[in-house]
């Protein structure tokens, strides 16, 4: 017997507390990519700690250390094809994550917190990219790191300083790969605790647990079996791809210059970020200004957080003219940004840079003018 | 409006982008390696061969920087043929009192040593230019196993004997590096017929950079397909557990 102020009763406790959590009906599959997520940063952390054992914060040993896991250390391809694959896997379901909640509007009041609580996530998630970009000291990241220098400096006043708090120096080296480790592994337990807060703050907004959780009452099903089950299954789908991107097209998430050390005398052609900082990069080139780049690049971050007061319309649509208007501008603006990110992809040759500046008008106006304007719009339909 | 918007920026993006440049390296033909495809592997025979060959003639001139001995063992070689192996090539194994380098034969712990003391002996052998570092040649650049391969191939006269040499596959159709093969002349691979010694040789070599610069390619795809089929067994599996479960739910 436990005694009921040991932490087995209490773990018992909030264990079945999920379990018979009272859920909605009709959940679809955009409603999975949290538990996926969950795992995907769990075999992120692990193998992160394990590269973190051979990985060396040196200018001149860093590239070699890593090629060292990947040809000497037993299994060590296998490690570092986890870490690299996951962090494309970790995005793409995080970008989906958050659409479904754009979609869905998960973000009126009892969850308002848990949004904002996501948005900071993803603000550091993106952090950890860029830190994590630099780290193995190949072309790319010695590139990247001396754009994003470039970048801080822009910022008014405290921009040099930014910039060599940054690097550490007047180019990147061995200062900064020892600031962007620390960076890196530090923000990596942080967003642990964060995704236990925001799990934690998720059950709390759903109201009291249900006394019965039979399906017949308000026509709620409790979490266990019905979505540990769905889950389940989203989470081994998306293993599978995980397995198959990773083995076969290694590709999509590596670009050549993965492979070459850095070199500070060769300047690569195309220097890109990974495809998932791609918008706001994307972005930062299509505006003449530096400024005015930056600006608009952190404004689609900032607008991410502001849709709660931005979004004029009741919580629940009067009719299906406004759910179906909804969805359809939600999906407009998804695309938009998919067109801004082809842009940044293509470096603005050619017409890609007047058509990124009209995807970047559309992008916006989904925030600055949809959102709070469309009520207005429905006003007639509200009563009918 | 946002429709609109969005089927003007479709309009734009059908039209073509025009970038070509008279000095592109040339397009490789397509050639039929064991490594290709999704069930691809290494032969490790042509693997071996290729060795021999970049011992011979790319030794002299390139390096391997991020490759030690013992990873010739996953070429299908033994422990003691391995160390045999190494201790065919010297290792600098310090300097003495004046700072001349000292020799010794290499081990199996030891990684490839450079052709040359240190970069500037690079630059000066090799008219002004490092030569590539091999380690990771086909993932490095564009067109891969089938652009060295055809690029070994290709070197023609018509710049004398004299450096830079012509050869349409890299950027700008001059390269610092000498033919690899005598005699030096443009050779025909393609057909079965002309594919004498010295195709069976840079396709070897071909084979041996490619292997170098995919550590685990085999044991990658390997596992690829085991734990595709397996998560493919257990998705089959959830997939009616969750149908089951949630049949009595009432919609």
């Amino acid at each position: 017997m436990t005694s009921p102020h040991s932490p087995t009763h209490y773990f018992k406790k909030l264990l079945v507390q999920y379990a018979r959590l009272p859920m909605p009906k009709k959940l679809n599959f955009l409603w999975t990519f949290g538990a996926i997520l969950c795992v995907i940063i769990v075999g992120m952390f692990l193998s992160g700690l394990s590269l973190a054992l051979t990985y060396t914060p040196d200018a001149t040993l860093a590239f070699s250390s890593l090629e060292d896991v990947e040809r000497n250390i037993p299994n060590g391809w296998l490690i570092r094809s986890i870490h690299l694959t996951g962090a494309s896997f970790l995005f793409f379901f995080l970008y989906l994550h958050i659409f479904r909640g754009l979609f869905y509007r998960c973000y009126y009041p009892p969850q308002k917190p848990l949004w904002l609580g996501g948005c900071t996530l993803f603000c550091v998630f993106s952090l950890i990219a860029i830190s994590g970009y630099i780290l193995p000291f190949n072309q790319m990241s010695y590139w990247a790191s001396s754009i994003t220098g470039n970048i801080l400096k822009t910022v008014p006043l405290i921009g040099p300083y930014l910039q060599n708090i940054f690097l550490g120096g007047q180019q990147p080296g061995t200062p900064t790969l020892h600031r962007m480790f620390v960076l890196h592994f530090t923000l990596a337990f942080l967003v642990i605790m964060g995704i236990i807060l925001h799990i934690k703050m998720r059950h709390q907004t759903l109201g009291p647990p249900l006394k019965s959780f039979t399906s017949s009452k308000d026509g709620n099903i409790p979490f266990h079996p019905f979505y540990t089950s769905k889950d389940f299954l989203a989470i081994l789908i998306a293993l599978f791809l995980f397995t198959i991107v990773m083995c076969f097209f290694p590709h999509l998430s590596m670009e050549r210059g993965f492979f070459r050390p850095a070199n500070p005398l060769h300047t690569p052609p195309n220097i890109m970020p990974p495809w998932y900082l791609l918008v706001p990069f994307s972005m930062m080139q299509a505006i003449p200004s530096k400024l005015g780049g930056l600006l608009c690049a952190g404004g689609s971050v900032i607008a991410l957080f502001c849709v709660p007061w931005l979004d004029r319309q009741s919580q629940d649509f009067t009719n299906n003219k406004q759910r179906y208007c909804h969805y359809f501008c939600c999906t407009i603006m998804v695309i938009s940004a998919v067109i801004i990110a082809c842009g940044g992809y293509h470096h603005m040759k050619g017409s890609w840079l007047n058509i990124v500046r009209l995807a970047m008008i559309v992008f916006y106006s989904y925030f600055i003018l949809y959102l709070p304007l469309s009520p207005y719009c429905f006003a007639g339909d509200r009563d009918t | 409006m946002p429709l609109l918007l969005f089927f003007l920026a479709l309009l734009l993006l059908a039209t073509p982008v025009k970038a070509q440049n008279n000095t592109a390296p040339a397009h490789a033909p397509q050639q039929n390696w064991s490594f290709s495809g999704l069930g691809g592997y290494f032969d490790l025979s042509s693997v071996q061969r290729g060795y021999l060959v970049y011992k011979k003639t790319c030794a002299s001139c390139h390096t391997l920087s991020q490759v030690h001995f013992s990873d010739f063992l996953q070429m299908g070689l033994t422990k003691k043929q391995v160390s045999e192996l190494a201790s065919s090539w010297n290792v600098v194994d310090h300097n003495d009192d004046l700072g001349h380098p000292q020799f010794r034969h290499a081990s199996s712990s030891d990684r490839i040593p450079s052709p040359y003391l240190n970069i500037s002996a690079a630059k000066k052998a090799n008219f002004g230019v490092i030569p590539p570092d091999l380690s990771r040649m086909t993932e490095i650049y564009p067109g891969g196993a089938d652009r060295i391969y055809a690029f070994l191939l290709s070197f023609s006269k018509e710049g004398g004997h004299q450096p830079p040499w012509y050869n349409p596959y890299v950027i700008g159709h001059l390269t610092a590096m000498a033919p690899p093969f005598t005699p030096d002349h443009l050779r025909n691979c393609q057909n079965k017929t002309s594919f004498d010694n010295t195709c069976q040789q840079a396709k070897d070599v071909t084979t041996f950079i490619a292997w170098i610069s995919n550590p685990a390619h085999d044991e990658k795809k390997r596992f690829g397909i085991e734990a595709g089929f397996y998560l493919l067994f257990i998705i089959l599996l959830a997939a009616i557990l969750k149908r089951r479960i949630w049949s009595h739910v009432k919609k």
